[in-house]
């Protein structure tokens, strides 16, 4: 009578809360794929094991020894773990605390767990638990990004995408019998876990791995700071490979210095020299102040503006009198300077803008830089005239990469983009993102006259022969930056890049190599042409063979090869 | 009689609950075990798919024929539109009778 009606609620809900078990279901991350389909990141199960010194039997003592062997630690700390069976919370406290579980290793996974379960040693145990796993160790670490221990998105797509990846947890409401396991037929509420969608990217791991491949050569023969490589469909805007050095693993993403965990491309600043010589040329040009053949005199060392007469920057050999195409192909710092003393500082601004410069390229990664691109009312004298040649401005890669894109695809500006579709287990598409065209930056034809200027940099006149590839029209612009040391420029420091894209008449990817202070053999100077361009040529020679692009002018016919 | 059958239906019912009872417990015990099974295949199959990711890796697959195999470079790769390749079949055809017509001759 007690125990059935007055203490009925009570013993109740007491019975119930024994027997009640709730299950939380964690829902599996998507994996992130490359555009062919190649699996990039994935989620896979680890065990946590550990022990619990209570449950631990004597006689299963000599399967420690088996155990140590299967989880590749040492025998004295399983034996030390064994032992720990309580636990004082202060120093200053009497008491102590029973100890119920103690950890042995993490990520364990499946295989040795299972070894583990068959040596049935009482009290070992494991839980599962979700890790992210990063097959292709370091390639495109920076894309990808990583999931923290946590299981918190920390960079990269893991983090630009987390919306679509993260998915949804579910939980079940069950009872359970006296050995705590769940008894399904008292599945009583069941909330199913919703997975993540599958993030598919715009990168190419071929291409990827073709420019890691490139990166760690340069990294090698160089030993610079650091340098990256960008690739990109300029049509689309859709990145193809982007790389980084030095790198990381994301898989063991704590074992790097967090600097290697800088997405360069995109957080790194730097004056872009000569590179920066198509936006002052490309304005000239659309503002019809210049045709390509017009003369401009790079022999002139001063320039009278108004009462003020401003030095002209110097060119590495004098060039006398030299038409407008002449001075993109030799890369002239004076041609360049007095292009913009044509165009005026408003123009010019104007046209850095329209560029993408100052701004952020909106690419999605976190910690993108906008770079810094002063007013011209915050301009000093002298900036009109070195602005042209891509000093007095900071800009990243990224940027950099963007606007030489603008040239290969007609003059217009598109978004960068890594995201191209996610999608469910089924394969079916849920959220496409389509290619975002930004604006049209020059006139179609004004993108022609500048494309053919970079395209005889990249000949036997220009400043780039060193990527010149036979049979292929290949445009670009070299870079070679001195570096600000203690507040002058240094004759010894210097970014070396290069930009360019191929084939010239219908453009399938631009390139651009950024080297930050290459280190050369006595006397050699780190220039864009001679670290940079090597690099873009081996990239383009490898892509040309992946893409199946065809020579321009076939030297020798299959038929006279059949005949020979 | 009422009673007798009233008692064997009721018994008979009771029976069979229990019967029904311990069969969803049965069903729904083997069910646990099939999800149990089907996990540890997903897992598996999980694992294998990162396996073959990273065994599929351009340059994993490139080291394992160093030396011997390696993508060719534009300047060696030849290109043969159609029409080019039937002028060449048909100078072949052409060659080998005209080697054909020797031969005879000489026989």
């Amino acid at each position: 009578m007690h125990l059935q009606v007055w203490e009925s609620n009570r013993y109740g809900q007491l019975a119930e809360s024994v027997r009640k078990n709730f299950i939380r279901e964690q829902a599996r991350r998507g994996d992130i794929l490359d555009r062919k389909g190649s699996l990039l990141a994935t989620t896979k199960s680890v065990v946590v094991l550990g022990l619990d010194p209570h449950a631990f039997k004597p006689e299963d003592e000599p399967k420690l020894e088996e155990l140590s062997n299967l989880l590749q630690i040492k025998h004295s700390e399983i034996v030390a773990a064994v032992n720990k069976r309580f636990y004082r919370p202060s120093s200053d406290r009497k008491d102590v605390t029973p100890v119920r579980w103690v950890k042995l290793k993490e990520g364990v996974d499946d295989s040795t767990y299972r070894k583990i379960k068959e040596l049935d040693i009482s009290g070992v145990y494991g839980n599962y638990q979700h890790s992210r796993f990063y097959p292709n160790q370091k390639l495109a670490a920076h894309v990808l990004g990583y999931v923290n221990k946590e299981g918190k998105p920390c960079m990269g797509v893991e983090l630009l995408a987390d919306y679509y990846l993260k998915g949804q947890d579910g939980w079940r409401e069950s009872e359970k019998d006296g050995r705590r396991r769940e008894m399904p037929q008292f599945r009583s509420v069941e909330f199913i876990a919703r997975n993540g969608l599958n993030v598919e990217l715009t990168l190419d791991r071929v291409i990827q791995d073709a420019v890691e491949d490139e990166l760690e050569n340069l990294l090698k023969t160089y030993e610079p700071l650091s340098a990256s490589i960008l690739v990109s469909n300029p049509t689309t805007g859709e990145i193809l490979a982007m790389a980084n050095g030095p790198t990381f693993d994301p898989n063991h993403y704590n074992d790097y210095p967090m600097e290697n965990q800088r997405n360069r491309a995109i957080t790194d600043l730097y004056e872009p020299g000569s590179t920066y010589k198509i936006v002052p040329v490309g304005a000239a040009l659309n503002e019809n102040l210049y045709f390509p053949d017009d003369i401009i005199d790079c022999s002139i060392g001063s320039y009278n503006l108004g009462k003020k007469s401003l030095r002209l920057p110097k060119d590495h050999h004098p060039l006398g009198k030299i038409s407008l195409h002449q001075v993109v192909q030799k890369s002239s710092n004076r041609g360049a300077a007095q292009i913009g003393l044509r165009l005026g500082a408003e123009r010019l601004y104007h046209y850095s803008k329209q560029f993408g410069f100052g701004e952020e390229t909106k690419i999605g990664f976190v910690g993108e830089r906008s770079g810094i691109l002063h007013a011209p009312n915050r301009w000093d004298g002298l900036t009109i005239t070195r602005l042209p040649m891509g000093h007095a401005v900071s800009v990243t890669p990224m940027q950099v990469h963007c606007a030489m894109s603008v040239v290969a695809n007609d003059g217009i500006l598109m978004k960068p983009t890594i995201l191209r579709r996610a999608f469910d287990e089924e394969g079916k598409t849920i959220v496409p993102f389509a290619p975002t065209a930004v604006r049209r930056v020059l006139d179609e034809s004004v993108a022609e006259d500048l494309n053919e200027m970079l395209v005889s940099v990249v000949g036997e006149e220009g400043t780039a022969r060193t990527a010149m590839i036979k049979g292929f029209k290949i445009a670009g612009k070299t870079g070679t930056t001195q570096k600000i040391i203690d507040g002058k420029y240094s004759n010894t420091h210097h970014v070396a890049s290069f930009s360019g894209y191929f084939p010239a008449d219908q453009p399938r990817a631009v390139i651009t190599v950024i080297v930050d202070e290459p280190k050369m053999n006595k006397g050699r100077l780190g220039y864009g042409g001679s670290v940079a361009g090597p690099s873009f040529k081996k990239i383009a020679n490898r892509l040309i063979s992946y893409f199946g692009i065809q020579p321009r002018s076939k030297e020798l016919s299959f038929l006279d090869i059949g005949n020979q | 009689m009422f009673l007798i059958l009233a008692v064997l239906a009721f018994g008979g019912g009771a029976i069979s609950i229990v019967w029904l009872r311990m069969e969803i417990s049965a069903t729904a015990k083997s069910c646990g075990k099939l999800e149990d099974q089907r996990e540890m295949v997903a897992r598996e199959l999980q694992e294998l798919r990162g396996l073959k990711s990273r065994l599929l890796r351009p340059s994993m697959i490139a080291q394992l024929v160093s030396g011997r195999l390696r993508v060719p470079s534009p300047d060696r790769t030849i290109y043969v539109t159609n029409r080019e390749l039937a002028a060449f079949e048909e100078s072949k055809f052409q060659r080998d009778q005209i080697s054909r017509g020797a031969l005879i001759s000489q026989r």
